[in-house]
C-alpha cells in the first residue's frame, strides 16, 4: 500500500484509504473516487500531474492531492 | 395559459445538461444574472398546446453544499423556490457518480424527470443501464437521450406533457434511527416544508450553514454530540457513507458492466497520454493557443477587409460639411465602425474557445498547466478562467466563483486583467496591420503570451505579500473527449459576439460621441485639431507618455478613453485621424514599428476598463480592485517605457 505518487504510470490500483480531512474526502466522494474502487492510472509519475481512469470517469489531481490517496496495486 | 410549469434542470458538470437545456428550449433563451451574484442564469420559457413551461438551468455540481458558490446556488434555488418538478441530467456512462446527485435531490423530496443522457457512449462501454428496472424501483418514468443528436427529446416531452400525472419517487434512503429522529427534531425550523428533510441532515453533516442563532447551532452541536457518542466515527462520514451504500445498491440492481480488466483503452485515455505527457503537455497546449490565433488571422482578415471596405463606401456616401454630416462621416462611421470590423476576428476567437471547451481539451490545458501554475504559486484550475480571460475579462472573473479556496478566487481575479481579452484584439490588428504585416500571428501571439506572462508574475508577488499558506491541491474531473457540437460553439459564440456589438452600439457609441464633441469644441477650431478641447486635454498629457515612444496628443488621448473599454482605443484614432485620408495611413505615419509594439504593451496592460474594475470590486472587494488599478497603470507604463527605451538602445525603430 503506497501513495498513489509512487506508482507507475498504466497500473490498475485500488483505492485503499484517503489520508486527508473530511471535506477533502468528500470532494473525492462527490467525484466518484471511493474506497474500493479500482482505476487505472492514465497518467502521470513522480510530481504528477495525475489522471485515474476507469474507462468513463476521468479524474485528475495534483501532485499535493494524490500523495494522500492511499492505494494498492491489483 | 391554462397551465404555467417551473422545472430546474440540474446535474454533474460534463453530463449534457446544457444540451439538453438548448434542446427543450431552442431558442427561446433568456439570459440574466442569479439574484445577487454575478453567476450567468439561463431561462427559457415554452409553450405547448395550452401548457407553458419555464425551464431554469441551475449550475452544474456534483453534490449540494453551501461550500462553493455554484452548489449554493443550486441549492438554494432548489429549497427555496416553488418548481413543479427537477429534470435531473445523469451521465449513463457515470452512473454511480451522477446518482449521487439524483439521490440528494430526491432527498430535497421533489419531484424528479431523470434523464440519463449519452447513453450512446455507456453502451459503447460496454455498460448497460435497465431503466425498466429503475423506473420500477422509483415509480418514475426514467428518460434515455443523446441530447447531442437529440435521441430521445420527444420522450422526455410526452413525459413534461404529463407532469400532472408525475408522483414523487416512491424509493429513498432511510438513515439510521438516531440521525432520523435528530432530522426530525430539526425539520420544523425550515419554512419551506418538502426540503426541510434534506436541510436538516445538511445541517448535522455539516454541508449547509446554519443560520445566525446561537439557540439553533447549539441544539445542533447537542444532536451531533449524541449520534456520534453511539457511533465509531463522525456523523458526516456516516451520512456519506450511507449515501454511497443507497447508490451502489441501485447501480448493483440496475447497471450491468461487461468490463473486463483487459478492455480495450479508451480513446479518451490514449488521447490523454499524449497530451498530458510531461515532455510533449506543454508544447501541444502552446501549439494549440498558436493555432487559434492563426485562424482568427487567417478566417477572420478577409471578412475584415470586406466590412472596411463596406464602412468606407458608405462613408464617401456622405457628403457635405454640416454638423450632421461630420458626426456620421467622423464619429459613427470612423469611430464606431473602426471597432465594428473586427467582429468577424472576435466571432471567431469565441467559436474556437467554444470548441476547446466542448471537445474536453480545455480541462486538459488547465491540467497541463497545473505544475508550472503551481509553482508559480496558482492553482491548477485558476487556468481556465484565465484562458477565458482571452475572451473576455468579466465572465473570466466570474468564473472564478468555480474555485473552492478564497486565496485562489483572489490571486485569479486579480492575474485574469492581464489576460488579452479580444477588446484589445482589435488595437493589435490596427497596429500589426500596419506595421507588422508578415508577423502578424507572431506579434499578437507573443502579446498573448507576454499577457500570460505577466498575470502569473502579478499573482505571485501577491500571494507572496498577502497569502503565506500554501496552495491548495487540485482535484477536478477530466470530461471524456468528444467531437465538439459546431452547433453548440456557433450558439455560444453568436451571444457572445452579440455583447461585443451591444457594447460597440451604446457604451462605445457613447465614448465616440464625446469625443467627436471634444474634437470639434470650441466652435471654430478645425475638427481634431490641436487647439480643440481634446487636443488640449491630449497635449497636456503627451510628455508623460514621450518616454514610452508615443508622444502624439491623439495617442495620449485613446489611452485616456481606452479606460471606460479597451476597443474604444481604436474608436478614437478612429474618430480623431477620421478626418484624414485613412486611420492606418494615420497611424503609420504617427508611430514607428517599435512605438507601434510600446502602444500595443501599454493597451495590453495599462489598466483594467471600467467594466472589469467594477466586476472585481463585486467579486473580491474594493480593496483588491483600487490594487488592481494601481499595480496596472504603473506596471503598464513601465513596460511600455521598457520596451521603446531598450528597444532604441537595440537600435530597433
Amino acid at each position: 500500500m503506497v501513495p498513489l505518487t509512487f506508482m507507475e504510470s498504466g497500473s490498475l490500483v485500488e483505492i485503499v484509504r484517503f489520508q486527508c480531512g473530511g471535506r477533502c474526502c468528500r470532494r473525492l466522494r462527490e467525484l466518484g473516487v471511493v474506497i474500493g474502487s479500482r482505476y487505472k492510472l492514465t497518467a502521470g509519475t513522480g510530481r504528477g500531474p495525475f489522471i485515474l481512469s476507469d474507462g468513463s470517469n476521468r479524474i485528475g489531481f495534483g501532485a499535493g492531492m494524490a500523495i494522500k490517496i492511499i492505494v494498492r496495486e491489483v | 395559459m391554462s397551465k404555467e410549469y417551473v422545472i430546474a434542470v440540474a446535474g454533474n458538470p460534463n453530463s449534457g445538461k446544457t444540451s439538453i437545456f438548448n434542446r427543450l428550449t431552442g431558442a427561446n433563451l433568456k439570459v440574466g444574472n442569479w439574484p445577487g451574484v454575478t453567476v450567468e442564469k439561463k431561462e427559457g420559457r415554452v409553450v405547448r398546446g395550452d401548457t407553458a413551461f419555464t425551464f431554469v438551468d441551475i449550475p452544474g455540481t456534483y453534490g449540494l453544499s453551501a461550500r462553493s458558490v455554484d452548489e449554493r446556488i443550486a441549492m438554494d434555488f432548489l429549497t427555496k423556490e416553488r418548481l413543479h418538478a427537477v429534470i435531473v441530467v445523469l451521465d449513463s456512462a457515470n452512473f454511480n457518480r451522477n446518482f449521487y446527485l439524483f439521490n440528494l435531490i430526491m432527498e430535497m423530496g421533489l419531484r424528479i424527470i431523470p434523464v440519463l443522457n449519452m447513453s450512446d457512449m455507456a453502451e459503447k462501454r460496454g455498460i448497460t443501464l435497465h431503466v425498466d428496472r429503475l423506473s420500477a424501483i422509483f415509480g418514475i418514468p426514467f428518460v434515455k437521450t443523446v441530447a447531442s443528436r437529440g435521441k430521445g427529446i420527444s420522450d422526455l416531452w410526452n413525459v413534461l406533457e404529463n407532469i400532472g400525472q408525475l408522483g414523487k419517487p416512491k424509493h429513498s434512503l432511510l438513515y439510521p434511527k438516531p440521525v432520523e429522529a435528530a432530522a426530525l427534531k430539526l425539520m420544523g425550523r425550515f419554512p419551506k416544508q418538502v426540503t426541510s428533510r434534506f436541510q436538516a441532515l445538511g445541517v448535522l453533516d455539516g454541508g449547509i450553514v446554519i443560520p445566525e442563532d446561537e439557540e439553533f447551532r447549539r441544539v445542533v452541536t447537542e444532536l451531533q454530540g449524541e449520534i456520534e457518542e453511539g457511533l465509531d466515527g463522525d456523523l458526516d462520514e456516516l451520512i456519506a457513507e450511507k449515501r454511497y451504500e443507497f447508490v451502489y445498491s441501485i447501480a448493483k440492481e440496475c447497471v450491468e458492466r461487461r468490463l473486463s480488466t483487459e478492455q480495450k483503452v479508451a480513446l479518451s485515455d490514449r488521447i490523454d497520454r499524449v497530451v498530458t505527457n510531461r515532455y510533449f503537455g506543454g508544447p501541444i497546449f502552446l501549439f494549440a493557443m498558436w493555432l487559434l490565433f492563426f485562424l482568427v488571422f487567417t478566417v477572420g482578415n478577409p471578412f475584415v477587409e470586406w466590412i472596411n471596405n463596406g464602412f468606407s463606401a458608405l462613408s464617401s456616401l456622405v457628403s457635405g460639411s454640416g454638423i450632421v454630416a461630420s458626426f456620421i462621416r467622423e464619429g459613427l462611421i470612423s469611430g464606431v465602425g473602426a471597432v465594428l470590423v473586427f467582429v468577424p476576428s472576435i466571432f471567431i476567437l469565441f467559436f474556437l474557445i467554444a470548441i476547446m471547451e466542448d471537445s474536453g481539451y480545455l480541462a486538459r490545458a488547465a491540467f497541463v498547466a497545473d505544475r508550472f501554475m503551481h509553482a508559480l504559486g496558482l492553482h491548477g484550475k485558476s487556468f481556465i478562467p484565465m484562458l477565458l480571460g482571452f475572451g473576455c475579462n468579466i465572465p473570466a472573473i466570474m468564473a472564478v466563483r468555480t474555485l473552492e479556496n478564497e486565496k485562489d478566487r483572489v490571486l485569479t481575479a486579480m492575474a485574469i486583467p492581464y489576460m488579452s481579452c479580444s477588446a484589445r484584439l482589435p488595437v493589435y490588428l490596427l497596429f500589426v496591420g500596419v506595421f507588422f504585416t508578415h508577423h502578424q500571428t507572431t506579434v499578437v501571439f507573443s502579446l498573448y503570451i507576454l499577457g500570460i506572462v505577466i498575470a502569473i508574475v502579478v499573482a505571485r508577488v501577491l500571494r507572496r505579500i498577502f497569502f503565506t499558506k500554501a496552495v491548495s491541491p487540485l482535484i477536478m474531473e477530466l470530461p471524456a473527449y468528444h467531437v465538439p457540437s459546431i452547433k453548440t460553439a456557433t450558439r455560444s459564440a453568436g451571444i457572445r459576439t452579440g455583447f461585443f456589438v451591444k457594447k460597440a452600439g451604446t457604451f462605445i457609441f457613447g465614448a465616440v460621441l464625446v469625443i467627436w464633441m471634444l474634437a470639434s469644441l470650441p466652435a471654430g477650431v478645425g475638427y481634431a485639431s490641436a487647439e480643440s478641447i481634446i487636443g488640449r486635454i491630449g497635449s497636456a498629457m503627451a510628455p508623460v507618455f514621450a518616454p514610452a515612444g508615443f508622444a502624439s496628443w491623439q495617442a495620449s488621448v485613446a489611452l485616456i478613453f481606452g479606460f471606460l473599454a479597451k476597443e474604444v482605443v481604436v474608436g478614437t484614432l478612429g474618430t480623431l485621424y477620421g478626418g484624414q485620408a485613412s486611420l492606418s495611413s494615420a497611424i503609420g505615419s504617427q508611430f514607428s514599428a517599435l512605438s507601434a509594439m510600446s502602444f500595443m504593451v501599454m493597451t495590453l496592460v495599462y489598466i483594467p476598463c471600467v467594466s472589469t474594475i467594477a466586476v472585481i470590486r463585486r467579486e473580491i472587494g474594493t480593496k483588491w480592485a483600487a490594487l488592481s488599478v494601481g499595480v496596472s497603470v504603473t506596471l503598464g507604463y513601465v513596460l511600455a517605457v521598457l520596451v521603446f527605451q531598450a528597444g532604441r538602445f537595440l537600435g530597433i525603430g
